[in-house]
C-alpha cells in the first residue's frame, strides 16, 4: 500500500534540497515502532496524497522539516531519509488530540516554531489514553505539557527547541529530575507513562 | 549548603537596594500567568527568566502591596497583555535559598562529594527605576563544567513552586500602601491568612 521511492543522506544533502521535501520527510529510529498509528499519524500531515511507509520496515518516523532544520541536534542520531509515496488516500488519518491542540495552538506563536516542533514530535507518540495535559508557552523559551493531578501529584514536560526535553514529576513533597538523561522529543519516558498511568 | 554558584548573594549589587538579601527577608512573588496555563503551575516560574537570574521579586520590608502592582506587576503586564496576574505568594528568602540541585548519580559521579548539595537558586539585590524593594531571583551557576541538565532545572523549578505555595495564595483587595512587612515572623498559613484585606484561597 506504501512504499519507499527514495533515500538520502540529510548531512550531505544541500540546504535547497532539504526544503523542498517538507512534510514527506522520516528518519529511521534504533528502536522500531510498531502502532500501526504511527504511521497513520505522518499520513495526516501530507497535503498532496504523497507520504511514506512506517509500515515496510517498521522503523521510520515522521520529523516536519522545518523541525529538523531548526533542531540540528536531531540529525546526530543515526538516520536515514525516506521520500515514498502512497496509493492509498488519506483516510488513514488518526489524529491524537494532543497533536491537534498543540498545532491549533502553534499557529498563534509563530516564534516558537522550534519548540512547538518539539512539542508535537512528542506528541506523536504520547498515547491519547493517558491523562490530558494544560499546554502552555511563555512565548520566549519554550512549550510546557503539565498535568497537576493533584494536590501532591504534578508533573511538567518542557520543550525548549533544541531536540531535546526536560522533565520533573512530584513525589509527594519534592519534585525529583526525570529519569531519562537526555531525552529525545520521539520518546514519551518510561517513568513518566508510569506516572500518568497510576490513578 | 553550597553556594558557589551565587556569588553575588556575597555583596551588594546595587547601589540604591537595602543591600543583600538577608534569609529572614520575605521574598513576595506576583504570580503573573499566560491565559492557558494552569494557576497552580509552574507557569508563574518561566524559566527563562529564572536562566537569565532575572525573575522579578520583591524584598516585603520595603515595599507596599501597591508599588509591587505598580513596579512589578505592572510592567509584566504590559510587556505581555495575554498574561494575567492572579495574587502573589511570599516565602522566607532562607527557604528559597534552602532548595539545592538534585544532580543525577552521573553528575555526582563527575563531580566531587563537596558539591553534592549545592544551592539551586540565587536570590539577589537589584534595586531598579526607584524601586528598591526590587530583586531578582534565578538559577544558581556553579563553577562547574554541565552542572545543570534539563531535568534538574525542571526539578528545582518545581520545588521553588512548592516553597513558595506552602503560604498559599494572596490578593488583597485593595492597593493597600502599608509596607509589605512582618511576614517572616508569620509561621503559620492560617496567621499568615489573617492579615487585614487579604484573601486566601
Amino acid at each position: 500500500m506504501l512504499k519507499a521511492i527514495e533515500t538520502y543522506d540529510p548531512h550531505t544533502a544541500p540546504l535547497n534540497t532539504r526544503t523542498k521535501w517538507e512534510l514527506f520527510n522520516v528518519f529511521a529510529v534504533s528502536a522500531p515502532l510498531t502502532q500501526p498509528r504511527y504511521s497513520t499519524n505522518f499520513l495526516s500531515s501530507a497535503t498532496t496524497g504523497s507520504s511514506l511507509s512506517s509500515q515496510a520496515t517498521g522503523q521510520f518516523w515522521l520529523l516536519e522539516s522545518h523541525a529538523w532544520l531548526l533542531n540540528p541536534k536531531i540529525l546526530t542520531l543515526p538516520n536515514a531519509w525516506v521520500r515514498a509515496e502512497t496509493s492509498s488516500s488519506l483516510d488513514l488519518r488518526v489524529s491524537t488530540i494532543l497533536e491537534e491542540r498543540l498545532r491549533s495552538m502553534k499557529a498563534g506563536h509563530l516564534s516558537m516554531a522550534a519548540q512547538f516542533a518539539d512539542a508535537i514530535l512528542f506528541a506523536k507518540v504520547f498515547d491519547d489514553a493517558l491523562l490530558q495535559p494544560t499546554i502552555w508557552t511563555d512565548d520566549e523559551t519554550e512549550v510546557v505539557l503539565e498535568w497537576i493531578l493533584g494536590e501532591k501529584r504534578h508533573v511538567f514536560v518542557s520543550f525548549e527547541g533544541d531536540g531535546e526535553f526536560g522533565y520533573a514529576l512530584r513525589i509527594d513533597d519534592r519534585f525529583i529530575p526525570g529519569n531519562i538523561s537526555g531525552a529525545k522529543p520521539f520518546q514519551v519516558p518510561s517513568d513518566l507513562i508510569a506516572y500518568l498511568s497510576t490513578r | 549548603m553550597n553556594r558557589c554558584g551565587c556569588p553575588e548573594e556575597d555583596s551588594q549589587q546595587t547601589s540604591n537596594s537595602p543591600g543583600i538579601v538577608q534569609l529572614e527577608e520575605s521574598i513576595v512573588f506576583a504570580m503573573i500567568f499566560p491565559r492557558t496555563a494552569d494557576i497552580l503551575g509552574v507557569a508563574c516560574l518561566p524559566n527563562g527568566d529564572l536562566k537569565n537570574r532575572q525573575l522579578s521579586v520583591c524584598r516585603g520590608d520595603f515595599s507596599s502591596y501597591a508599588e509591587l502592582l505598580e513596579r512589578v506587576v505592572q510592567p509584566q503586564l504590559l510587556r505581555d497583555p495575554s498574561r494575567h496576574y492572579v495574587g502573589y505568594h511570599w516565602a522566607t528568602c532562607a527557604e528559597i535559598r534552602a532548595i539545592y540541585a538534585q544532580l543525577s548519580p552521573k553528575q555526582l559521579q563527575r563531580q566531587s562529594n563537596a558539591t553534592s548539595e549545592v544551592g539551586a537558586f540565587c536570590v539577589i539585590d537589584d534595586a531598579v527605576n526607584g524601586y528598591d524593594a526590587h530583586a531578582r531571583v534565578g538559577y544558581s551557576s556553579p563553577p562547574i563544567a554541565k552542572f545543570w541538565e534539563k531535568h534538574e532545572r525542571a526539578a528545582a523549578r518545581g520545588n521553588l513552586l512548592i516553597v513558595l505555595q506552602a503560604r498559599g495564595t494572596f490578593k488583597p483587595t485593595e492597593a493597600d500602601a502599608a509596607p509589605l512587612t512582618g511576614f517572616a515572623n508569620i509561621t503559620s498559613p492560617s496567621a499568615c491568612s489573617a492579615r487585614p484585606n487579604q484573601t486566601k484561597r
